[in-house]
């Protein structure tokens, strides 16, 4: 079976809960009575200490336990900065506040509460509301990590590709980092699957994908471009490094043997766009050339590859495998 | 007529929370930490500082009954009440405050986090 993609399910072995209450005994009482659902807790005694921590990438947490009526800053409004915010957006806040109008509860659950207790609290409900306000919060994850997945190879599909590259792209525009992309393409795969059959055809677009999850390196993002195309970011990688995962991808994938068909060797073309740091192409523009490397690849014979620096359009042909 | 025994002004209120493992040492840091809040209240009330008599008690009413004190934390709340209830300055409102405030008190007074004697 494929390795799925990295980070398809959460890593929320603890899950870490952020109080927010200006009474250092609410903060106690809850770490005490929560501890045994195996959670980490981080407290803030203010809405604005609060909002802070909630956004620190270093705290990130899986759920907000907010007061409402605090000194300085109103729960209600730390509410809606959380929700305005896209780095805490996501995360489920459950309000616990003492105050129990309708109206009040309304106006959070407007501003996207996910629930309300008001105190004083029973534990064993605080408990519970606080695991399915967690496990809603998984399966909302898993939702839209799946919807990211290619069904068939377990990697990530061509609409995570695009919204990572843009994020890598911008990353490395702003810090002026290497950053490189290459396009591949299964070679002769319609005749692999005139021959042998579609099942046969699935079973070669999986073993490629074990391949090249085997032989990218852990930074590196492998998704399913489209039918036998596969496309890989190398982040903080230049071209000419990038070439040399590349071949040594291409090699490996010529070296493997296909259990049922011992004789048919599989091989790929590729095609690679890269860059030390500095970038005067657009995102797009950078992926044709990558594009355009492979269609050379296949031009020059197949089970190949072709890398160009986009700063200065090297051409270099790899060594055809024997 | 009501035969019930009724507890004294001066018989203890022992958490609820007294034997429960998970609990015990909050709640005697919680009533350990009492008699501060008390004094605190009480000062504020005397300089008329509203807002912070209004903090201490509702903090107390969120707190309260979560350690084992729910009398307690009911009894913060009518605190509460008071002051969010109108203009303070009114004579009635003053009054109603001070017999609630003291109610509070009495009541942390005789707060304990265990069963046994003083």
């Amino acid at each position: 079976m494929i390795a799925a993609a990295p980070g398809l399910w959460p890593s929320d072995a603890r899950p870490r809960v952020l109080i927010v209450d200006d009474s250092a005994d609410v903060h106690r009482l809850l770490c005490a009575r929560l501890k045994s659902e195996g959670l980490d807790f981080v407290s803030a005694l203010s809405g604005e200490e609060g909002l802070r921590l909630a956004a620190d990438p270093a705290v990130l947490p899986s759920l907000i336990l907010l007061d409402m009526d605090m000194p300085g800053l109103h729960g209600l409004n730390v509410l809606q900065a959380l929700k305005a915010n896209p780095a805490t957006l996501e995360v489920p806040v459950i309000v616990v506040s003492g105050n129990q109008m309708a109206q009040d509860k309304v106006r959070a659950f407007d501003l996207g509460a996910v629930d309300y207790i008001t105190k004083p609290f029973e534990m064993t409900e605080l408990r519970v509301r606080v695991r399915q306000a967690l496990r809603m919060r998984q399966l909302i994850q898993m939702l839209a990590q799946r919807a990211q997945i290619d069904g068939l190879t377990g990697l990530w599909n061509r609409s995570f590709f695009n919204q990572r590259w843009s994020e890598e792209y911008a990353r490395a525009a702003r810090y002026g980092h290497p950053l490189s992309v290459a396009m591949t393409d299964v070679d002769h795969f319609k005749s692999i699957n005139d021959t042998y059959g579609h099942a046969a055809g699935d079973v070669v677009l999986q073993g490629v994908a074990k391949v090249l999850l085997r032989e990218c390196r852990q930074h590196d993002l492998v998704c399913r471009y489209g039918g036998e195309e596969f496309v890989i970011v190398m982040p903080e990688t230049s071209a000419l490094d990038a070439a040399s995962v590349c071949e040594r991808i291409r090699a490996a994938l010529e070296r493997e043997r296909w259990p049922r068909h011992p004789d048919r060797i599989v091989t790929l073309s590729i095609g690679i766009a890269g860059s030390c740091g500095g970038v005067t192409l657009s995102p797009d523009q950078w992926v044709e050339v990558a594009d355009g490397n492979l269609y050379g690849a296949k031009r020059a014979g197949r089970n190949r590859l072709i890398w160009s620096d986009v700063t200065a359009q090297g051409v270099f042909p790899s060594v055809r495998a024997a | 007529m009501n035969n019930a025994k009724r507890p004294s002004a001066t018989t203890p209120i022992v958490s609820k929370y007294a034997d429960d493992p998970e609990m015990s040492e909050l709640v005697g840091l919680f009533v350990s930490e009492l008699p501060q809040r008390t004094d605190a209240l009480l000062d504020a009330f005397r300089t008329q500082q509203w807002e912070i008599v209004q903090r201490i008690s509702h903090q107390l009413k969120g707190a309260s009954a979560g350690y084992g004190f729910p009398t307690i934390g009911a009894a913060a709340g009518k605190v509460e009440d008071v002051v969010r209830s109108g203009p303070i300055a009114e004579s009635g409102v003053v009054q109603r405050l001070d017999e609630s405030v003291r109610e509070l008190v009495a009541l942390c007074q005789r707060a304990k986090g265990s069963h046994s004697p003083g």
